[in-house]
């Protein structure tokens, strides 16, 4: 039973380490083969957390030769062109300048009532709106209103935004973040001066931030509500 | 934090589950393979009557043990358990003296196996 348990978390951190090694995209859109690899690894992982029989090292040489072709494939495909096509498959037009594509959508067995829920997904009602629809290889469609049909920028309006910074966080439940404070050149004092003007304490912040204008933000804790 | 807390909570239960559990197999594999021995001694003896009363014994202590193990380990491991001891209750009864004695010793070591299995150790986690 203990052994059991002490398995499962050893394999739980290996496959979360796997999963870090084979890059972000990896934890959102799947290329077809990341989505192969990682349906493997999950059931590779499950097989000897629970059958003691089989040696732990057994279940992790499957699991590190899969992120080994992963990572080969995806630097391969970050080189060659044709590799990446060949893996990867190509991006597909399904409508364009507002005509649907019948030919492409019979050759990926999409039906219209997907395509219409996926326009739809996209705030967009109307086929005759849409420039280009393309199905990306990762299965997302991308969708290109018509010039006309485009929400109007600040550019359009012809005016001028301002530049925004980064957010920077502060304080969170109660705790400094000393390196963001070091990263925004403030003063651990001047910091606890602000808090203090709210009349909180450090530990009554909940979470303090600079917004992208470099302003400083103070959210106090609230106190837990009584049963 | 109420969440944490609980988990903490079934864990700290799930823990003292594991070490009964191992502590239970533990002793009720060395109860019967100190009843195999008394019958290996019995049949080596050749002093049959002992036989016969020792091999009952042995079925009713895994008559009584068999519902828990049932819960805690492996069905076919249970299964090969339930089969050996009828085939060394049927060695007995026609005084089989050789495959008696070979029985016995499969049978010691599929419990004793069973319980070190069970026991947390480095060799049996990886």
């Amino acid at each position: 039973m203990l052994n059991v348990f002490f398995r499962s978390l050893i394999l739980y951190a290996i496959v979360v380490l796997v999963v870090r090694v084979m890059g972000k995209r990896q934890v959102g859109e799947l290329q077809p083969f990341e989505l192969v690899i990682a349906i493997m690894i999950a059931e590779l992982a499950s097989i000897p957390a629970d059958d003691v029989g089989i040696p732990l090292v057994k279940g992790l040489v499957p699991i590190f030769a899969l992120v080994f072709a992963q990572v080969t494939i995806s630097f391969l495909s970050l080189k060659s062109e044709r590799f990446r096509a060949l893996v990867c498959g190509s991006p597909s037009i399904l409508i364009e300048n507002g005509v649907i594509q019948q030919k492409n959508l019979e050759q990926l067995r999409i039906n219209l009532n997907d395509l219409l829920e996926q326009l739809r997904s996209k705030d967009v009602a109307n086929i005759d709106d849409v420039e280009f629809a393309i199905l990306e290889t990762n299965g997302n469609l991308s969708v290109f209103q018509k010039g006309d049909k485009k929400n109007a920028t600040l550019e359009d309006l012809g005016l001028q935004g301002k530049s925004e910074a980064i957010p920077i966080t502060l304080i969170m439940d109660g705790h400094i973040m000393h390196k963001n404070l070091r990263k925004a050149g403030l003063e651990i004092s001047w910091l606890l001066s602000k808090v203090k003007e709210q009349g909180l304490d450090r530990r009554g912040v909940f979470f303090a931030y600079l917004d992208t204008q470099g302003d400083l933000k103070i959210i106090a804790k609230q106190k837990e509500r009584a049963q | 934090m109420r969440t944490f807390i609980s988990v903490l909570i079934a864990l700290v239960i799930f823990f003292g589950l594991a070490w009964w559990n191992s502590s239970y197999l533990t002793k009720t594999s060395k109860q019967l393979a100190d009843q195999a021995e008394k019958l290996r001694k019995a049949i080596i003896e050749e002093s049959w009557d002992d036989a016969d009363t020792t091999i009952i014994g042995i079925r009713r202590l895994w008559g009584q043990h068999k519902k828990i193990w049932l819960l805690l380990v492996d069905h076919d491991d249970i299964d090969d358990i339930d089969e050996i001891i009828y085939k060394i209750d049927e060695m007995v009864n026609l005084r089989e003296k050789e495959q008696a004695l070979s029985d016995i010793a499969e049978l010691r070591f599929l419990v004793q196996d069973l319980a070190d299995k069970e026991v947390l150790s480095l060799a049996n986690i990886f």
